[in-house]
């Protein structure tokens, strides 16, 4: 073999559109680069800053004296002022989604139901839940416990890992995945076959749509991994990011979106059914997270941009395509679509607030308070703000 | 100082010359440019990061290319891993080359993916192989030794990549790799003969 001349050759190799290659990377490399943060250089002795005041901010033009009550009665501290404030005349308690379904809570209390008429059951002392696809069970999570519950909270099994987090049911309804430390697991719908798949980063798993048993997870350095979980083939894996923080189909299966923290902003990235990335496109601020619409191409995604959150929506056929639909002061922590597509749930942390967006029509809103309260009766709820988990099912399963 | 106003430079100058020298007397040119972009870099200089992505890009992304084959998969290879660094770069150690730094990334995930797809083609998924080929078919011309070298593990290809293009010694491929020495040696001497052979009657 001649070195000499395979140097030559090699050097001499053309990728294929190179000069068109370069020039994205450098789009997208710029972007990040202007959009980071610098780390600052650590300064002894420096004295911590006092956290500034913020104002009080109120999304309605006007406010009338109910509203004036709910701005004196909510606080949110942070920092030494009293902030925030959520949607003027929120209800307080009880309240109805204002579309069929039933929607999944997990709150420090344990996992509750709401259901279409409102009626609040709590299931258990549990972490973390997910429906199963009619809403006949919920997988709970807590600690080293994965358990199936029925609706009423009945536990239909139960199996024992380390560090169990992110459940996610199968649509089929025969398969759970779940993280168990830094491994994805898989385990039959009957609590059978409890089985390690791979290594993973500490993202949630989703399973695609349409097919049976085909799951997509974050592998060990950011790598994005669809494999077959009954064969254990792998059928694509992609780029991804030791940064990633969330994954999730399409509703019809076609298209896989990524979201990673890049720098002081995020990307989103959507692969197609082979695997192939089609669109990456960063965006400036912090990312929470998205959820993907029922009915097509959309995505509704919560980020931090400073001292106020945003909720925009995007086209994943064209992340260019994007809306901010709302935007308030402090922390949104949860987004979840109506089974039916037609509303959006909005947790407003800072506010205690739920907030019910018409999604075609945002000028609709319902907003509910006191959200902490509502899932700790008897308590002061202080404790965190009750996680949106699912919303599931127009009929009950 | 802060970050300078961002301006299309590739419109303004194009995109970096061919026919850069990657000899040892150019590269320790490089280096010592290169501290000073980092430099700049990390104090939020758009031009010095400019610099550096002009410096190492373009080798990054042949030597993915060259290991995995695949146009769009080296694109993506070679610009995660410059945003990686990226994301690094306020920790880099300017004593350090960033070179080699770049090259761990994009080499290994280079050989991720193609080890991921060779077991894709294992288990018979057709349409994904066909569609892999057809992407192949559409990356232009291949002189035979790229196609030769396509045909050769990903293992051996990365280090043929690593020595021959980008003139990584074996001892400074064994630290990219975290292999032995040894290994590395064995497996340039058995990808070179597996070159070799399918090149036979080619002149080489």
């Amino acid at each position: 073999m001649n070195e000499r001349r395979l140097r030559q050759v090699l050097l001499a190799t053309t990728p294929p559109d190179e000069i068109g290659a370069q020039r994205r990377a450098w789009r997208v490399t710029r972007t990040a680069f202007s959009e980071r943060e610098p780390t600052p250089w650590p300064i002894r002795n420096q004295r911590p800053i006092a956290a500034a005041a913020i104002a009080v901010a109120v999304l309605a033009a006007t406010v009338s004296p109910p509203g004036r009550a709910v701005l004196d009665g909510v606080r949110d501290a942070v920092g030494t002022e009293k902030v925030v404030v959520g949607v003027p005349q929120a209800r307080p308690a009880p309240f109805t989604p204002p579309t069929s379904g039933r929607v999944l809570v997990a709150a420090p209390t344990g996992v509750w139901t709401v259901a279409a008429d409102g009626a609040r059951r709590k299931l258990g002392s549990y972490a973390e839940a997910t429906w199963s696809p009619q809403g006949r069970f919920v997988g709970v999570s807590k600690q080293h416990q994965l358990s199936a519950l029925t609706p009423k909270g009945v536990v239909r099994w139960t199996i024992s890992q380390p560090r169990i987090r992110h459940p996610r049911w199968a649509p089929s309804g025969f398969r759970v995945a779940y993280l168990s430390g830094s491994s994805i697991r898989v385990v039959a719908g009957d609590g059978t076959a409890d089985r390690r798949l791979d290594g993973a980063e500490a993202v949630a798993p989703a399973w695609k749509p349409g097919e049976e048993h085909v799951l997509g997870y974050i592998g060990k350095g950011g790598r994005v991994n669809v494999v077959n979980t009954d064969s254990g083939a792998v059928l694509w894996t992609g780029s991804g990011s030791a940064a990633a923080q969330q994954l999730d189909w399409s509703r019809d299966g076609r298209r896989l979106v990524t979201a990673a923290r890049y720098g002081s902003g995020f990307g989103l990235t959507v692969f197609d059914g082979f695997g192939r990335r089609r669109q990456f496109l960063l965006f400036p601020g912090r990312f929470v997270q998205f959820a993907l619409s029922p009915g097509g191409r959309e995505l509704a995604l919560i980020r931090r941009a400073g001292p106020r959150s945003e909720l925009v929506t995007v086209d994943i056929d064209n992340l260019r395509r994007s809306e901010v639909v709302f935007s308030g002061k402090g922390r949104f922590s949860d987004i979840q679509w109506s089974p039916d597509g037609r509303w959006l749930l909005l947790g407003w942390a800072s506010a205690d607030q739920w907030l019910f967006i018409r999604s075609a029509n945002v000028s609709k809103i319902k907003a509910v308070s006191s959200l902490r309260i509502q899932f700790d009766p008897g308590g002061a709820g202080r404790g965190a703000f009750p996680r949106i988990e699912g919303w599931c099912c127009p009929k009950q399963g | 100082m802060g970050p300078e106003p961002a301006r299309d430079s590739y419109r303004e100058r194009g995109p970096l010359e061919r026919g850069r020298s990657y000899t040892k007397r150019a590269m320790a040119g490089l280096r010592r440019d290169e501290r000073a972009w980092i430099r700049g870099a990390q104090a939020g200089s758009l031009s010095d990061l400019e610099a550096l992505f002009r410096a190492h890009w373009p080798r990054a992304y042949r030597a993915a290319y060259l290991v995995v084959h695949d146009g769009a998969a080296a694109e993506d290879i070679a610009q995660e891993s410059f945003l990686a660094a990226i994301r690094a770069l306020d920790r880099f150690d300017r004593g350090r080359p960033f070179g080699p730094w770049l090259h761990r990334i994009v080499v290994n995930r280079a050989i991720d993916w193609a080890r991921a797809r060779a077991l894709r083609a294992e288990v018979g998924d057709g349409a994904l192989a066909a569609v892999g080929e057809h992407e192949r078919a559409r990356d232009g011309f291949s002189p035979p030794v790229v196609a030769a070298l396509a045909a050769l593990s990903p293992e051996h290809r990365a280090v043929i990549v690593l020595r021959h293009l980008l003139e990584y010694t074996p001892g400074e491929i064994a630290e990219l790799l975290e292999l032995p020495r040894g290994t590395v040696n064995s497996r340039l001497r058995r990808g070179l003969d597996e070159l070799a052979d399918r090149l036979e009657g080619d002149g080489w």
